[in-house]
């Protein structure tokens, strides 16, 4: 932690928030060229991996989760995928997302001028990349520069992405991650908080066939992504603490005593943001249309933890 | 916060004044000192008539350039600190140059220094402030096109203090030399500290890593009080932020426009 960082924490430590020299605006995070206003990189990761737990859903009573309460939302979340909390690093975390085919087709010839806009790592990467592959990638990232409008930060942006390794890069192509949403995403961002979002390192690791499944869910066209994002971002940027009570309640089951979960009982399945409302034994929610899809099988870690 | 170690002399470079050049190196200075603040870095100042990083640095050397009478003296200056880059002495060297010394540094300056940068395998790195001056702008590209020649990285600076909005930048944004040069050339965006912050931490000689750190011991009794009832704790955790950010952004484009050059360098010698 630098030291910038550690007097940042100071301060929060003793519930210090951040100053406004701005003439009354919230100076949290600025606003650079029409970027609307941060919401923490872990949040915003936190929010596509809760909602693709989410949409894998859980086997807890809702009854027994406060719909308002984002901790045990996170939780239940998370524990509903199956996924093992595990050190992630970024990149990772990139390359588990999922993504349409339309738009992650693989990496191009990238032309002369093409090459100019690119980063001199990410352009000699692409041309290791099996020639049939390229072209569609190297458009696909193009495009994505055009969506942050061609400023200055599409360089560091695209400079970003640069910094996938290779091993990272081909399980995004092979496994059709999204990257294109999530680069859009942070190309929504600011400067700031697009720095946080690259390494936020939100530790989780899916299964494989759990990462299989969440895929077909979050590549449904109305799922609603966004709709997380602003709750989670506020309690990230609110109450951080929350998120890291959150994280070691993950990891070994402490710091939310008040969460306990429930076996599921046989009911009609609906909406999972409506209280008293379960799927049926072997099912699980989706967010969205009120539907139940089979449960991933057990990964060897305890539901409900 | 930036992790990298750069082994370089890093120049803050703009003719025309008020465009941030001292802002600029005092984040270049944080950022080469490294997460812990602990990397020796070398301070130049050449800003005979506001020289605001000595005052703030108080181990400073200072290598006035008035005219080219001066550059010699600067050059002795600047080649010993390359030379000590190269030991080991120190990690890096931050030079903020003063306001119309462009031209005779980069008649009377830059060549001497690029081939001692050479020879002591020490990077040179150029922060070119960019404003929504075309004048400034295009300067700053045409400096960018002579540094590829001469295995300079650059980085370009983009100032949006003061209310320069992004939309003033239009022409920047689509400028075809500018996109050409880019890479090797990088680009950072400086986002506004608020218009008070950095008036005030200059009349105080604060650092903003002493605002940051809520560092005014050292100042007299008189300021050090005005120096607690402007710089609140609040306004000392957003600076803190502040300039976390910078310095982790300024770290990597320098890391990268170093990287661009390099690369460069070892294309054009491999043809």
């Amino acid at each position: 932690m630098s030291r910038f960082a550690r007097a940042a924490a100071r301060l929060r430590r003793i519930g210090v928030t951040p100053g406004a020299p701005f003439g009354g605006a919230t100076a949290t995070y600025l606003t650079v060229n029409g970027y609307r206003p941060a919401h923490l990189g872990a949040a915003f990761a936190a929010g596509i991996i809760v909602a693709a737990g989410l949409a894998a859903a859980c086997l807890t009573a809702t009854d027994r989760w406060i719909a308002t309460s984002e901790d045990r939302v996170i939780v239940r979340g998370v524990h509903a995928a199956g996924i093992d909390v595990a050190s992630l690093s970024s990149a990772d975390l990139a390359a588990r997302l999922s993504y349409t085919p339309d738009e992650g087709r693989a990496l191009v010839d990238a032309t002369e001028g093409g090459r100019r806009r690119l980063s001199v790592d990410l352009a000699d990467w692409l041309l290791t990349l099996p020639p049939d592959r390229r072209r569609d990638a190297a458009r696909w990232l193009m495009s994505t520069a055009t969506v942050i409008r061609n400023s200055p930060e599409k360089t560091a942006f695209v400079e970003a992405t640069a910094k996938l390794d290779d091993p990272t890069a081909k399980t995004v192509i092979d496994a059709g991650a999204d990257i294109g949403a999530l680069l859009r995403r942070l190309a929504e961002l600011s400067a700031n908080d697009r720095a946080l979002v690259i390494r936020a390192g939100w530790p989780i690791r899916p299964a494989d066939d759990d990462r299989a499944r969440l895929w077909a869910i979050v590549n449904t066209p109305d799922f609603p992504v966004g709709d997380l994002v602003p709750a989670l971002s506020e309690l990230a940027r609110v109450h951080p603490e929350r998120l890291v009570a959150v994280r070691k309640y993950i990891a070994d089951g402490s710091g939310l005593p008040a969460c306990r979960p429930v076996a599921c009982t046989p009911m009609p399945c609906v909406s999972p943001w409506r209280d008293g409302y379960l799927c049926p034994p072997g099912h699980l929610k989706t967010v969205g249309p009120p539907l139940c899809v089979p449960m991933p099988r057990p990964t060897g870690r305890s539901q409900g933890q | 916060m930036s992790k990298h170690k750069f082994k370089s002399l890093i120049i803050t470079l703009e003719g025309k004044g008020g465009v941030g050049k001292s802002m600029i190196s005092q984040i270049a200075v944080e950022t080469a000192r490294g997460p812990d603040g602990l990397a020796q870095v070398r301070v130049i100042d050449s800003d005979v008539n506001n020289s605001s990083m000595a005052q703030i640095y108080p181990d400073a050397a200072f290598a006035a350039i008035r005219d080219a009478n001066d550059a010699a003296e600067a050059v002795g200056t600047l080649l010993l600190a390359m030379r000590d880059i190269a030991s080991g002495v120190v990690d890096s060297a931050i030079w903020d140059t003063a306001a119309g010394t462009e031209d005779i540094i980069r008649a009377k300056v830059l060549d001497q220094i690029v081939l001692r940068a050479r020879k002591e395998n020490v990077n040179i790195v150029v922060l070119r402030p960019i404003t929504t001056s075309v004048l400034v702008q295009q300067s700053a590209i045409d400096f960018a096109a002579a540094a590829r020649e001469r295995g300079i990285a650059v980085v370009f600076v983009r100032n949006s203090g003061q209310g320069r909005a992004d939309k003033y930048f239009a022409d920047w944004h689509s400028h075809a030399e500018r996109l050409a040069l880019m890479p090797p050339a990088v680009e950072v965006v400086l986002p506004d500290l608020g218009c008070w912050v950095a008036d005030e931490a200059s009349a105080l000689r604060l650092s903003l890593a002493d605002i940051a750190q809520g560092r005014f011991d050292h100042l007299g009794p008189q300021a050090r009080t005005f120096a607690e009832t402007k710089f609140t704790p609040g306004i000392q955790l957003f600076v803190a932020d502040w300039l976390q950010m910078r310095c982790q952004e300024f770290g990597d484009a320098i890391a990268q426009a170093i990287a661009n050059i390099t690369h460069a360098k070892t294309k054009a010698q491999s043809k």
